[in-house]
């Protein structure tokens, strides 16, 4: 036995192989138990550090472009924003509105259909008019010329937009010239279909418009999220402001009236 | 320097007088030496990174104690202006909703424009459907058939903004002596 030992010792490269598997040894050992975890830990505090920096970041930006704000200006483009898309329904704003644009088109208003919250159950999912339902009619309304109004709700059940059909007569290039006066309103409102019939024996055509007037989604803000306005935003708002020129507003006339059945 | 003659005892020289069997035993003692070392630089090694990792982890330990202190501080700050930030997210959505909308009725004019632009001259049309989706669905009369067919080869062949031209029907009818068609369509213009 130890002539054999003797004998391996006498084998350096042997040896300096066995040195180096009681390495390898050593490495397979010691490193799952001690090292890799203390590098894992270490690699996860670096990330958790890095992300904790960048929200610093953010935060601290975030603070220093609110400290910066011009109070006026945002309670300027509030007013503005407010106006675009109010939180609850404005419906005879947005009758008058449309009876204004109707009327700059140079076209013939023959109808105007608005639901209400009124006269339509909100539901959590987009509801439509149920059969039966009274609707508010302002002109002459057509029977079965617009298709029915519709209230869409958000998420949490509030309504979030209310649909207007209107009915007019007029020609291809007013309903264009009405389409651009859209960029004039002072409250958001989208055409979701718009469709055009002419019979050969009428001169003008007949203008169905769906228009959607949205209502605003609360927002709300958290330190984490960055907080600013653009400069295109705040370019964006500053032309808003001096082009939305069509609004409408309650009369002013005089009130009380000796016979209000009278004229 | 090559290692090699270390290991290669019969090349080298006994210029000792001492007796072979001492210089065996002196070649064996370096060589096991030499083969201990490897798994003791090793091990030294493993304890030099080990401390290593141990002193990074407890540095980035108090880098995330700072940096927590630090958000909790400007946390703090940033309540003051709470306010302030929710009416400047609040403006951002509902320019997006604006800005949103706006896109889309410009959308419908652009693509009535573009229906407009492709109408031969003795077409007539009496009716239009147009939606939010730019699918579109076309009615209209002429004379000629060939003044359709014009219509609708611009409508297949032009591309562009138009797509899934679907000719739904074509009838003559003797009383006014015209062609009327319904065509439906996709038109998108970007």
């Amino acid at each position: 036995m130890k002539a054999e030992a003797t004998k391996l010792l006498k084998k350096p490269k042997l040896l300096m192989i066995l040195g180096g598997i009681a390495s390898l040894v050593l490495i397979a050992a010691i490193g799952p138990v001690l090292i890799l975890p203390r590098y894992t830990a270490w690699q996860n505090l670096k990330d958790t550090n890095k992300q904790e920096a960048e929200k610093l970041t953010v935060l601290t930006n975030n603070v220093s472009v609110l400290t910066k704000l011009d109070k006026d200006e945002v309670a300027d483009y509030k007013k503005l924003l407010s106006a675009l898309l109010p939180e609850t329904e404005d419906t005879l704003r947005a009758v008058s509105i449309t009876d204004q644009i109707s009327k700059n088109s140079g076209m013939a208003l023959e109808s105007i259909q608005v639901t209400t919250s009124d006269t339509a159950k909100v539901t959590k999912k987009v509801s439509t008019v149920p059969a039966g339902t009274s609707q508010k009619t302002l002109g002459v309304t057509q029977p079965g010329s617009v298709s029915s109004p519709q209230l869409k709700t958000n998420a949490a059940g509030a309504l979030s937009s209310y649909t207007i059909n209107i009915t007019l007569h007029g020609d291809f290039s007013s309903a264009l010239g009405l389409i651009n006066t859209l960029g004039l309103v002072k409250r958001t409102l989208g055409i979701t279909s718009i469709s055009f019939s002419k019979a050969a024996s009428t001169e003008r055509a007949t203008i169905n418009l769906s228009l959607e007037f949205p209502l605003t989604r609360k927002a709300a803000a958290s330190p984490e999220q960055r907080t600013e306005l653009s400069t295109s935003q705040r370019k964006a708002l500053e032309d808003l402001l001096d082009t939305l020129t069509i609004d409408a507003s309650p009369s002013t006339l005089p009130v009380g009236k000796t016979d209000p059945l009278s004229p | 320097m090559s290692l090699l003659p270390l290991f290669n005892k019969s090349s080298a020289k006994n210029i000792n007088l001492l007796p072979e069997e001492e210089v065996a035993a002196l070649f064996v003692k370096r060589d096991l030496i030499l083969a201990l070392s490897i798994p003791a630089a090793t091990l030294i090694l493993l304890v030099v990174v080990f401390v290593g990792l141990f002193l990074f982890e407890a540095g980035q330990k108090l880098r995330r104690a700072d940096l927590a202190k630090k958000i909790n501080q400007t946390t703090q700050e940033w309540q003051k202006y709470a306010d302030t930030a929710a009416t400047v997210v609040q403006i951002n959505t509902d320019l997006k909703t604006y800005q949103a909308t706006a896109e889309k009725n410009k959308g419908f004019h652009d693509n009535l424009v573009a229906i407009r632009d492709i109408v031969p001259s003795s077409v007539v049309l009496s009716k239009i459907d147009l939606s939010a989706a730019g699918e579109a669905t076309v009615g209209g009369s002429a004379t000629d058939p060939k003044d359709v067919y014009q219509f609708i080869d611009i409508l297949k062949k032009k591309g562009g903004p138009y797509s899934g031209v679907s000719l739904k029907n074509v009838s003559y009818s003797a009383s006014d002596n015209t062609y009327k068609f319904s065509v439906s369509f996709v038109v998108a213009v970007k």
